[in-house]
């Protein structure tokens, strides 16, 4: 059968179609999308009636667009590739459209690019426009293949969502999560968060934003805040002016490095939410003993994603809050090296070294330097040139904790003592009420771990030049001006800070419940569910019971044979109804009602036109108005007397 | 096309003055294909309306007189003996038209009258055994006069069943009687009669009528109210043949009142005229008791 769309469904498909070529941006070259969208401009839906477009035509551009992804398939991968087809092909689809018949593949090819957005978007907020764009192409659907009679029924369609509803939840509770369908696969994206280098200046730019790094709970009340120092990286290379992690070895580990204190009443168990990042490192505290299966320990016991984090992951680390055991020789050795930069540091490292007699108290004498001299903390410090030590040591004098950190290990390497910059975060906001510690890129910290009686002890310089830093976070420390500097303008609103906060909460509900739901918690629900098998034997009979008892009567009550324009009147007119003589008809019966109520004389004749032509010409358009009507005015209805 | 008809049924209405439910009961029956049974006193219009119908719906029509002493042959036609071409000729009678108007049907032998039966259910004659068909379409007009009257014997049941409506115009109003005296000296009545459709309408006609939507809910009523007189000792049960004139019929009212749909209404409009003469034979056509009794108590629910 030939139906024609109407032009409001294409312009919906038009609707869908462009936001999913806006939500898919990052799978699509800019080049494409602007194709696409001069592909869809091609046919533009206002001026349907001109006549369609040749299916020979389309198909020769497709083709060529085709053939132009192909050349582009090294640039966008795979995965991406398919989209961009599956695109074309929906694009191409809705270009030539004209019929019912044509749309059923447009519609199959929608839902699936609308849960392929699910792969870039883990947010809730997004997760809900998706969402909200998954019910207008239901909606569409539905109203496609809807017979008249419905088509105006929204209530209905809410109805059907309902009745899924429970199916929806338990393919999300139930569904196995077979690993390889299961992967994302990786995007390229911009790496946020530390980076691989650490450059005197980086960590404060770092700082200036807002971003959510990761949140942790801690299944026991979380250690005191200066305990809180998130390792992520560990730089060992200096080139005289910044730090890098040294590629050149093998940083994978085994995972059964055992510690040997085993005693595990001093473990802190916690779990980690990683924000993305599109780097595979993570954040742990201390020197963690136990690791869930998504992340694996590297050299330093820093912890790392088997991929680069390019969705939220979420883990779970047990740790112990003491230093760092050494892990071989040759970290020692790749930590001592010294460049030939900075002449008066090592000047100074020097005088140091022979003023102290063991490492400690050379920790002591470079923390009352810090603390005696005028060292300044600052979110703007001077640009420093090549050798940025001696400029900050000595000149400058004024700087950030990288500045701190950087110069701290530059002067302990060069008095002999094995040291490295560690780049993490350091402290985070506790949530009391939602029991959770948010750490953003605005904790950013930078320390140092100097090797001493076969550990790595933590030294953060920063404590001793700005404690409050370390107790109360970074503004506590800064100027009024500096403050200002960190925070958005818009954050200053304390209504827009509140709910920019409430937000935040929520989303960590969305990813603690329903991003991190995977396999594990898929096998506890199972084994709560077999745990509690005979309530749930007892409540499952139970509610077939009630089905049954319910059925039957249903089954027992006599079924309402009666048209639907004849329930309706039964509805409306159950006041007066009762009065009718067994052998009139409604219209009749509208006759004598309307000689009782002169002043509804209008209301009836119309009811009883459009009830005449509902039931007896089953005309649907009148079963609609009918229903309308009725509704509109019910309480007129209820005024309708008959005469004792 | 129906505002054709509707001008018919207003020149009928110029010629029998007064009786508008009637003469719109009677173009039913005719739009239905129906045979009609005119049944009222003496001198109350019967043949003039019968007269009016055949005119106007425009097919060709004949008159019979029925007596007691009318023979089948007269209605039939009989064969006559050619000396010429030594054969015998059928000579058609009066039954090969396409309106048969019976007077006074119920004055004629049962004999006569059953050989009537043949031609209005089958509308085909046997005579010296040849099968002959009989013209399309054919309607018989018949009417009658009361039973009590002298001289009459009833129809039997089954014929009487082969009518798809009994009507009777009964007295006129009495401004309507005043008119008729007005008008008195200007010669017949059936001058007024200015409207006749021609046969293609009517064929046309015929099949808007099968077009005229009916739905199960008024099917489920009319077989409430058949099965309600099958279930009563004090009328005959209506036949099927019955409920399917009475949908016909209903149809027909439907067509006339300009609907493309069959209301509740429109049964219990015809049901009188179709039910009553089924449920008690010996009735006069003037009451309606029973069809009146198996409305009221049947139960409508629409």
């Amino acid at each position: 059968m030939l139906i024609l769309l109407s032009r409001q469904a294409i312009l919906s498909f038009y609707a869908i179609l462009v936001s999913l070529i806006v939500l898919l941006h990052q799978a699509l070259p800019l080049w494409y999308s602007a194709i696409l969208l001069l592909l869809l401009l091609y046919r533009w839906p206002l001026q349907q009636n001109d006549k369609v477009n040749k299916l020979k035509r389309v198909n020769v551009i497709a083709a060529l667009i085709l053939l132009l992804l192909l050349v582009a398939i090294k640039q966008s991968g795979v995965f991406h590739f398919m989209l961009q087809i599956l695109l074309l092909s929906a694009v191409s689809r809705l270009v030539l459209i004209r019929q019912r018949h044509d749309s059923h593949q447009l519609l199959w090819v929608l839902y699936f690019l609308l849960a392929c957005c699910f792969i870039f978007y883990q947010s809730m907020l997004v997760s809900l426009v998706i969402l909200a764009l998954l019910m207008f192409t239901l909606y569409c659907h539905y109203r496609l293949y809807a017979s008249k009679q419905y088509q105006l029924q929204m209530l209905q369609l809410v109805k059907a969502i309902l009745i899924t509803l429970p199916v929806w939840i338990s393919l999300f509770l139930l569904f196995p999560r077979l690993q390889p369908l299961w992967r994302i696969p990786t995007a390229e994206a911009a790496v946020t968060g530390l980076a691989d280098t650490l450059d005197p200046g980086s960590i404060e730019n770092l700082v200036q934003s807002d971003k959510l790094a990761f949140r942790a709970i801690f299944t026991d009340p979380p250690p005191p805040r200066q305990q809180l120092y998130w390792r992520a990286k560990v730089y060992e290379d200096f080139d005289g002016r910044s730090w890098t992690v040294n590629q050149r070895f093998e940083r994978r580990q085994s995972a059964n490095r055992q510690p040997e204190n085993t005693n595990a009443e001093q473990w802190i168990n916690y779990q980690v939410i990683a924000e993305v990042s599109n780097q595979r490192s993570l954040f742990a505290l201390g020197q963690p003993v136990q690791y869930a299966s998504v992340v694996r320990p590297t050299a330093a016991y820093l912890v790392e994603a088997r991929r680069p984090v390019t969705q939220r992951l979420s883990y779970q680390l047990s740790s112990m809050l003491t230093p760092v055991p050494a892990d071989t020789t040759f970290e020692q050795q790749l930590n001592s090296r010294t460049v030939n930069a900075n002449p008066e540091t090592r000047e100074l490292a020097s005088q140091l070294a022979a003023k102290s007699r063991s490492t400690a108290e050379l920790i002591e004498l470079i923390s009352t330097m810090f603390r005696q001299q005028p060292f300044y903390y600052s979110l703007n410090p001077p640009r420093l040139g090549a050798n940025s030590i001696d400029a900050f040591l000595f000149d400058s004098r004024t700087g950030f904790c990288s500045h701190y950190a950087s110069a701290t290990a530059v002067l302990l390497r060069e008095a002999g003592v094995a040291a490295r910059v560690v780049g993490g975060y350091q402290g985070g906001v506790w949530h009391e009420e939602q029991q959770y510690l948010e750490v953003r890129q605005r904790e950013a910290h930078a320390w140092v771990e100097y090797y001493d009686q076969g550990s790595w002890q933590r030294f953060d310089p920063t404590a001793v030049i700005a404690p409050e830093r370390v107790l109360a976070g970074l503004e506590a420390v800064l100027m009024a001006d500096e403050q200002n500097q960190l925070q958005a303008n818009w954050r200053r609103f304390s209504a827009l800070n509140y709910l920019s906060q409430q937000l935040l909460h929520l989303d960590y509900y969305w990813s603690v419940w329903i991003l991190s739901f995977d396999e594990n918690n898929q096998q506890n629900l199972w084994q709560q569910l077999k745990a509690a098998r005979n309530i749930l034997i007892l409540l499952a009979s139970v509610l077939l019971l009630t089905a049954m008892i319910w059925w039957l009567w249903r089954f027992r009550r006599k079924p309402d044979n009666n048209a639907a324009a004849v329930r309706l009147i039964n509805k409306y007119f159950s006041k007066v109804l009762s009065k009718k003589a067994a052998g009139q008809h409604f219209s009749q019966f509208a006759t004598v009602l309307k000689k009782h109520n002169p002043e509804y004389n209008s209301e009836l004749a119309h009811i009883d036109q459009l009830y005449q032509r509902a039931l007896f010409a089953e005309d649907q358009q009148a079963l609609v108005q009918l229903a309308d009507y009725l509704k509109q005015h019910r309480h007129s209805l209820k005024k309708l007397t008959w005469p004792e | 096309m129906l505002a054709q008809l509707h001008q018919v049924e207003q020149s009928i209405n110029q010629v029998i003055l007064g009786k508008q439910q009637q003469i719109r009961l009677a173009l039913c029956c005719l739009l239905a294909e129906g045979h009609l049974l005119l049944e009222d006193l003496p001198g109350l219009g019967k043949t003039t309306l019968a007269h009016a119908l055949a005119n106007s719906l425009g097919l060709s029509y004949r008159r019979v007189q029925f007596t007691s002493d009318l023979l089948p042959a007269d209605l039939t036609g009989i064969s006559i003996y050619d000396a010429r071409s030594q054969q015998f000729h059928f000579q058609p009678g009066p039954v090969f038209s396409q309106v048969l108007l019976a007077d006074e049907i119920n004055r004629a032998s049962p004999k006569t009258q059953s050989a009537l039966l043949e031609a209005m259910e089958e509308r085909q004659v046997t005579s010296d055994g040849e099968t002959r068909p009989l013209p399309s379409p054919f309607f018989v007009i018949a009417t009658q006069n009361p039973l009590f009257h002298a001289g009459t014997s009833a129809l039997p049941e089954s014929q009487l069943d082969r009518f798809l409506m009994r009507l009777s115009l009964g007295f006129p109003e009495r401004e309507a009687e005043h008119q008729l005296l007005v008008d008195d000296s200007k010669g017949s009545r059936l001058q007024f009669l200015t409207q006749q459709l021609d046969s293609a309408t009517l064929k046309n006609l015929q099949q808007q009528l099968s077009e005229v939507k009916v739905t199960d809910a008024v099917i489920d009523y009319l077989l409430s109210l058949v099965d309600a007189s099958r279930n009563r000792n004090d009328m005959l049960p209506l036949s099927p043949r019955a409920s399917k004139a009475l949908l016909r019929a209903s149809k027909a009212h439907a067509l006339l009142a300009g609907r493309d749909f069959t209301t509740a209404d429109d049964i219990q409009q015809v049901f009188p005229s179709v039910a009553e003469h089924r449920l008690d034979p010996r009735s006069s056509a003037a009451s309606h008791s029973l069809s009146q009794i198996l409305l009221e108590q049947t139960d409508c629910p629409l």
